[in-house]
């Protein structure tokens, strides 16, 4: 049997996901892009983070989230690199850096 | 000169409810004082207030073409004013906007049938 992580950020995700943004839990694949799969606006993505942040014990600045998935990028090419696998690695890299 | 324009759009009923799900929190990251205080004194419910505050703030990112160019949180956009707008900049966004030759951010805001929306102008 594999290793588990003890939080299971991956379900967690999905379940903020849905509730910040009101969609079908199907559609909440790492693939999914936040905004322009999942339909999200800024405020959803304030929603998010404030979400994860609670349910992970973390905080997260603006600029981390702007910066998941490179520097440097556009805002068109930051939302298109934005899914949720991106935003699933960096919280796991935010609780290997905080324990 | 004109050198940027921006304007947002908003639920004002989504602000409200983000608000009342994450209340310390959103305020502290969104907010700054004045822009947080009830103002029913200047003839604006305090959630449209607040709406359009927010819309302002990402009118001026837009005019200021934003991602990840510098380092900054929505508080250090200061947003002043009831309808006719002006944006006080702070920090590293401050310091950003005169490296595009931006010397004043000024606009104007409304609220109507559930939305809030505003628009900057940023002239060097």
């Amino acid at each position: 049997m594999g290793e588990e992580h003890p939080v299971d950020i991956s379900g967690k995700l999905t379940e903020i996901m849905v509730d910040a943004l009101r969609v079908d839990p199907a559609l909440v694949t790492p693939e999914a892009r936040i905004f322009d799969d999942l339909g999200a606006e800024s405020l959803d993505v304030l929603d998010i983070r404030f979400q994860i942040e609670h349910a992970f014990a973390i905080k997260i600045d603006q600029d981390e989230i702007n910066r998941i998935g490179g520097s440097g990028l556009t805002e068109a090419e930051f939302k298109n690199v934005f899914t949720v696998g991106r935003l699933s690695d960096f919280i796991l890299k935010k609780l290997g850096s905080s324990s | 000169m004109i050198i940027g324009i921006g304007v947002d759009i908003l639920s004002t009923d989504k602000l409200t409810a983000l608000l009342s799900k994450h209340p310390a929190r959103a305020q502290e990251v969104i907010f700054n004082p004045d822009e947080w205080r009830p103002s029913r004194e200047k003839g604006r419910p305090v959630a449209e207030y607040r709406a359009t505050r927010f819309a302002a703030k990402e009118a001026t990112l837009k005019v200021l073409g934003m991602h990840d160019q510098v380092t900054y949180e929505l508080t250090d956009i200061e947003i002043t004013g009831t309808d006719s707008l002006t944006v006080v900049l702070h920090n590293r966004l401050a310091e950003y906007a005169k490296c595009l030759g931006i010397v004043s951010l000024t606009g104007g805001c409304t609220s109507h049938r559930g939305y809030s929306v505003a628009f900057i102008i940023g002239e060097g």
